[in-house]
C-alpha cells in the first residue's frame, strides 16, 4: 500500500469497516484462534444444542456462533467438525425443520472424518419432546438419493414433500455413513425400492420390530444388528416371531424394555442369544 | 522448592510437584535440572496447589478432541469459584494456561467462556465480550441475517 493510500484510508475510513482499535479493544482479542476454537468444539459438539426445529425455535448455536463476527464466521467454517453433530426434529404438530439449515449443517461437515456415533450428524425423525429424546437416525449419510423415501411416517412425509427441504437432501454427499438407527413408526417404513446407500453400513440399530426382516436384508454388509423395544414409546411387538437372516451379522443386541425378549426373535444360524 | 518469579519480579516458592501440573515448568526444570535459578511465570499456583496430586492428563492428550465430544461444559464447585473473575483476566488466564500448558486450567477457562457463551444470541454475545458487527458487504450480512432468521421468530 503507498503512503497516499495510507494517508486516504486512514482519513476516510471505508464506510462499513471500524477501527482497529475499536475491534481490538475487546478482552477476547486477545485469545488467538485456536482457543477460539477450542471454546468453539464444546459448544458445538452438543447435539442437544444443534437442535434444527422449525422456525419460530432456537437457532443451532453453530449458526449463532458464525454470526457474530467475521473472524469467528471464518473460524467456525474452517472446522466442519463444529457442523457435524445436529439433530433434525419434527414435531408432533407436523412442523418441519427448518430445511435450509439442515442443508447448511451438511454442507459444511461434509468432509469430516467420522467415525463413531456421537461425531455423526443426528436426524431425529418423529415427535420431539424435552424430557423423552427422539427417536433417531443417525449418520453421515449418503443422501444423493431422495431422502423421503427413508421418512418414518405419511403424515411426515407428505409435511416434507416441498422442494425445498427435498432438494436439500438430494444434493448433499454425506459418504461416511455407517450406522443408522431407525425408530418405530406408525405407519413401517417400506425400504425395498429405496435407493440409498445401504450396502456400505455396517452397523443397524432398529427400535421397534417392525420390517426387521427386510430391513435386514438389504443390507448385505451388516456387522452389528441391535433391536431395541421399548412398550413405554409405544413399541408393539409382533404377532409371530421375528425371523432375521443374514449371513455376516456377528452381533445382534436386543433391548427390551419391561418385556421378555427371546420369544419373539428367532435366528436359525444364531448359536446363543 | 522451585522459586518463581513473575513478569513484576515478585518471587514465589512453590514445591515442584505443585508446579509441574504445567507441562511447560516442568520441562523447563528438566532441562535446566537441579539449580537455583529462579524460573519466571505468571500467577498460576494457587490453581496447581489445589489440584495437586490429582492425575495429569496424558502428555499426547489432545484437549480440543478428548472429552469435547460429550457434554462438558460443567465445572466444578472450586473450579468455578477460581474462575469468577472479570473478562481481562479470563482471558489472561487461559493464555496462561495454554503457554504454561496446564490441559486442566485451559479447559475449565474455556469451558467458562463457553457457558457465558451459551443460549445468547449472536447481538448478545457481541455484548457481553465487546465484539463489533464487522460482516462488511451487504450480501454477506443478508446471507447471515437469512441463517438466523428463524430465530429472530421466537
Amino acid at each position: 500500500m503507498g503512503i497516499r493510500s495510507l494517508v486516504k484510508s486512514s482519513i476516510f475510513p471505508p464506510k462499513h469497516t471500524h477501527t482497529p482499535i475499536e475491534i481490538f479493544h475487546a478482552p477476547i482479542w486477545k485469545i488467538p484462534n485456536e482457543l477460539v476454537l477450542l471454546i468453539f468444539r464444546k459448544l458445538c459438539y452438543d447435539e442437544d444444542d444443534n437442535t434444527i426445529l422449525a422456525k419460530g425455535q432456537p437457532t443451532p448455536r453453530p449458526l449463532r456462533l458464525s454470526a457474530v463476527c467475521s473472524n469467528w464466521r471464518r473460524i467456525m467454517l474452517n472446522d466442519p467438525t463444529l457442523w457435524s453433530t445436529i439433530s433434525v426434529a419434527f414435531t408432533k404438530a407436523g412442523k418441519k425443520p427448518n430445511g435450509r439449515a439442515i442443508h447448511i449443517f451438511l454442507e459444511r461437515s461434509k468432509n469430516n472424518s467420522i467415525d463413531n456415533l456421537s461425531t455423526i450428524a443426528t436426524f431425529a425423525w418423529g415427535p420431539f419432546q424435552k424430557d423423552h429424546p427422539p427417536p433417531s437416525l443417525s449418520g453421515s449419510c449418503q443422501c444423493s438419493p431422495p431422502m423421503e423415501n427413508a421418512l418414518p411416517h405419511r403424515g411426515f412425509r407428505e409435511n416434507l414433500q416441498t422442494r425445498e427441504t427435498v432438494s436439500n437432501f438430494q444434493v448433499v454427499p454425506m459418504p461416511n455413513l455407517h450406522l443408522v438407527s431407525i425408530a418405530t413408526f406408525q405407519t413401517p417404513i417400506d425400504l425395498h425400492e429405496s435407493d440409498l446407500p445401504w450396502t456400505q453400513l455396517t452397523s443397524l440399530r432398529l427400535q421397534g420390530l417392525h420390517n426387521v426382516p427386510s430391513l435386514v436384508q438389504l443390507r448385505p454388509n451388516l456387522l452389528e444388528l441391535v433391536l431395541a423395544f421399548d412398550s413405554e414409546l409405544g413399541d408393539a411387538l409382533p404377532r409371530s416371531p421375528v425371523v432375521v437372516r443374514h449371513q455376516r451379522v456377528q452381533l445382534l443386541s436386543l433391548r427390551f424394555k419391561k418385556d421378555p425378549s427371546s420369544q419373539y426373535v428367532e435366528e436359525p444360524n444364531m448359536i446363543k442369544l | 522448592m522451585v522459586t518463581l518469579v513473575t513478569s513484576d519480579n515478585e518471587k514465589f516458592n512453590a514445591e515442584k510437584e505443585v508446579v509441574e501440573r504445567s507441562v511447560l515448568i516442568k520441562n523447563m526444570l528438566e532441562d535446566v535440572g537441579e539449580s537455583d535459578q529462579p524460573i519466571p511465570l505468571p500467577m498460576f499456583l494457587e490453581y496447581c496447589e489445589h489440584h495437586r496430586g490429582e492425575p495429569l492428563p496424558a502428555p499426547d492428550a489432545d484437549t480440543s478432541q478428548d472429552d469435547t465430544r460429550k457434554r462438558t461444559t460443567d465445572i466444578s464447585e472450586w473450579d468455578q469459584k477460581f474462575i469468577t473473575v472479570d473478562q481481562e483476566m479470563l482471558f489472561e488466564i487461559i493464555l496462561a494456561a495454554n503457554y504454561l500448558d496446564i490441559k486442566s486450567l485451559l479447559d475449565v477457562g474455556c469451558k467458562t467462556v463457553a457457558n457465558m457463551i451459551k443460549g445468547k444470541t449472536p447481538e448478545e454475545i457481541r455484548k457481553l465480550f465487546n465484539i463489533v458487527n464487522d460482516f462488511t458487504p451487504r450480501r454477506r450480512c443478508a446471507q447471515i441475517k437469512k441463517e438466523n432468521e428463524w430465530a429472530e421468530d421466537r
